[in-house]
């Protein structure tokens, strides 16, 4: 489903993915982990096609498709999905007109039909009562004034409500406390199927107790220096990046 | 009230086919062609205001209107309704400058007396010689002498104490000339004790390239209420002048919000003068051109008593080679504390060679006021268009959504629900264009 091939890297003219090599298969789940700076969001954005991170060297394929060679938009229409670190603010841009916006949008892309409106508001209702997500957080403008947390949980709506084929969550447990991370997790769980992957970077173990991956990587310095199953995280856990480095090389 | 004449060029075409049409108008009483005589020969000796007067710094109508555009005929056209507004709106329509009389239809006002300035001159000379002869505007232009000077007609409206007229009364600046033709309109409006309001002044592009110079006069006596607002769709060979000069009593509440949609040069111009305590204004603008459009929008707010609130917000979305002006002067007299004021101009700029000119300018002379303002420029946040993108909205969608937004804050202020919608409409319609064109 995913195959990333000696990928190279640069963000303002400092290469930062090395020769990364990453291989899903459909129905996935893989965690990343590694040291702040190893260029965990970088490969994120690069996969969601951010301006101004710029591949060099090697390949991107999605299902068949190259890439590289769409925008950010026909991505995401294509079944990307990044779920951000740091989520933006957009004052003015009510959050329902967004919601609406982008699953109408993605659904015209593929040459789908547009969802109604009583239809796309169930499905809203449904997501937010899944994430509890509250009412009056809807009518404000997109992420003005929620929380750390409040944010995070936007951005698993958001997933939810446009199921991507590839969920790529980039320390969405961060800041999030016990009951959020597990309605999060819940969120990720349910839409794991045959259909649908997710890449979970993330720092801690503790978020894996409750969405076990099929894999688990390490990556440090622009390359996968590691992989191995969910016992890997554990161990990581344990003895901490330096340790698993210096094994590596 | 004198002007120190500027030295100035010699009269322009421009000037010299103004003066021609100046003189004293048979209806006028005493009072009101001596204020002709006293304006015209303001005009000859000063001329378009232009860029070496200071609140024409930007906008230099001397360099903007070269040739002139010679008095309007009366028009002949049968002006249909608006399709939007059948029902919800009292319409009343001023063809090349002169009230369409039928339009007026004063059965549909109760407790408000409406009538044309021509019919004023000879039935209720005393309430102009007690408005236009009164008026004292914060700052008076060159142009608005000619105002004086030239002008024919306009709309008389009285609210009587209490009254409360229940639709937006839409002023409609109509013009069916083929040549270049300018009119010169004065409104007087006077909303009596708790008197409540909206006027809506809608100026049409119209036929021909056209000059609207158009002065209205806002009275509000103690605790009344005006809702007013202007609609500017100025073609690219017109010109539009317009001057709103309120004067609010002691709780009053006057609204004022504007949407300029080009023009070869657009002034809007609003003046509040704080006469009783307690007044509340707030004013908005959102000025949206492209192409050679020219937009200025100017605000002067005066406080001259205590405990007075001016809220301003405006707006300035810019592409191609288009520019706006904001000047917003606030100025708070040594008895007005407590007074409340805030003013926040935002522009965007979507082309390289858009450009914006803010002028703010604060005198305060009163010690316990609380006074924030802010200007800003930039262009479209890349962060939040990504954002957009990352989530399937093509780019042009998301960018017209992040430039809807932009304006948000000014679309806010208009209580009007009707006028709400129109602004939203009209703006969407433009930035959808601006943004299209824009992306290509
Ligand atoms: N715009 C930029 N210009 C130059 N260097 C950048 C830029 N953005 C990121 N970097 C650098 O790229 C490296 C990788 O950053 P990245 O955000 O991908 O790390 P990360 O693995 O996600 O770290 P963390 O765990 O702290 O989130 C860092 O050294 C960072 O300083
Ligand atoms: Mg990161």
């Amino acid at each position: 489903m995913l195959e990333v091939r000696n990928l190279h890297a640069s963000v303002g003219g400092t290469e930062i993915l090395k020769g990364l090599n990453l291989t899903m298969k459909p129905g996935e789940v893989h965690a990343i982990m590694g040291p702040n700076g190893a260029g965990k969001s970088t490969l994120a954005y690069v996969l969601a096609g951010r301006d101004g991170y710029d591949v060099t060297e090697g390949s991107i394929s999605f299902c068949g498709q190259d890439l590289c060679k769409l925008n950010v938009d026909e991505r995401a229409a294509a079944g990307v999905f990044l779920a951000f670190q740091y989520p933006l603010e957009i004052p003015g841009v009510p959050t329902m007109t967004f919601l609406r916006t982008a699953v109408n949008a993605q659904r015209k892309a593929r040459g789908e039909k547009e969802m109604d409106a009583p239809s796309f508001l169930r499905l809203i209702r449904e997501k937010s009562k899944m994430f509890k997500v509250e009412d009056k957080m809807l009518k404000r403008p997109l992420n003005v004034g929620f929380s750390g947390g409040e944010k995070k949980r936007m951005e698993v709506l958001q997933m939810a409500a446009l199921e991507p084929k590839l969920a790529i969550l980039d320390e969405t447990d961060s800041g999030l406390d016990i009951d959020s991370l597990r309605i999060v997790a819940e969120g990720v769980n349910a839409l794991r199927s045959p259909d649908h992957s997710a890449l979970v970077i993330t720092h801690y173990q503790r978020l894996l107790d409750y969405i076990v991956p099929d894999v688990v990587h390490v990556l440090a310095d622009g390359r996968i220096v590691k992989s191995g199953d969910k016992t890997l995280a554990l161990e990581l856990e344990e003895h901490g990046y330096e340790a698993i480095a210096t094994d590596a090389a | 009230m004198t002007l120190k004449p500027v030295k100035s060029a010699p009269r322009s075409d421009a000037e010299s086919l103004y003066l021609s049409a100046a003189g004293a108008r048979a209806d006028d009483a005493p009072w009101l062609a001596a204020l002709r005589k006293q304006a015209t020969e303001e005009f000859s000796q000063i001329g378009l205001p232009h860029r070496r007067m200071e609140a024409w710094k930007y906008t230099d109508l001397r360099a903007l209107d070269r040739a002139g555009f010679a008095p309007a005929q009366a028009g002949t056209t049968v002006v249909p309704p608006l399709a939007h507004g059948v029902g919800e709106i009292d319409e009343i329509v001023i063809l090349n400058g002169l009230v369409v009389e039928e339009s007026l239809r004063p059965e549909r006002f109760s407790g408000i007396t409406i009538m044309s300035i021509r019919t004023a001159l000879t039935e209720a000379p005393q309430v102009l010689e007690n408005t236009i002869g009164a008026a004292r505007p914060l700052d008076r232009s060159s142009l608005y002498a000619l105002n004086l000077s030239l002008m024919n007609d306009g709309l008389v409206l009285i609210a009587e104490k209490g009254a409360s007229h229940p639709r937006p009364i839409v002023l409609r600046y109509v013009n069916d000339s083929v040549e270049p033709t300018s009119v010169h309109v004065r409104n007087v409006i006077v909303a009596g004790e708790g008197a409540k309001i909206t006027l809506v002044e809608n100026r049409e592009a119209g036929t021909g390239a056209n000059f609207l110079n158009a002065v209205t006069d806002l009275r509000l006596a103690d605790t009344a209420q005006v809702n007013h607002y202007k609609f500017d769709q100025c073609s690219s060979e017109s010109l539009t002048v317009t001057l709103a000069n309120a004067d609010l009593g002691a709780e009053a509440r006057y609204e004022n919000v504007g949407l300029s949609l080009g023009g070869k040069a657009a002034r809007v111009e609003t003046q509040v003068r704080f006469s009783g305590e307690g007044g509340l204004a707030r004013l908005g603008g959102v000025l949206a051109g492209e192409g050679r459009d020219h937009i200025d929008h100017t605000t002067l707010a005066r406080h001259d008593v205590p405990g007075c609130a001016c809220e301003e917000e405006f707006r300035a979305i810019l592409t191609d080679q288009a520019r706006g002006v904001f000047q917003g002067q606030i100025s708070v007299a040594p008895n007005a504390q407590k007074t409340d004021s805030r003013m926040l101009m935002r522009g965007l700029l979507l082309s390289e060679d858009a450009s914006m000119r803010c002028k703010p300018e604060l005198e305060i002379y009163a010690d316990d006021v609380k006074c924030a303002h802010g200007t800003s420029v930039g262009n479209i946040d890349d962060d939040a268009l990504f954002y957009m993108m990352s989530r399937g909205i093509p780019q042009i969608e998301a960018r017209a959504l992040l430039v809807e937004a932009f304006s948000k804050d000014v679309v806010e202020l208009i209580t009007d629900e009707w006028v709400r919608q129109q602004f939203t409409r009209q703006l969407t319609d433009k930035l959808g264009r601006i943004v299209g064109d824009w992306s290509s």
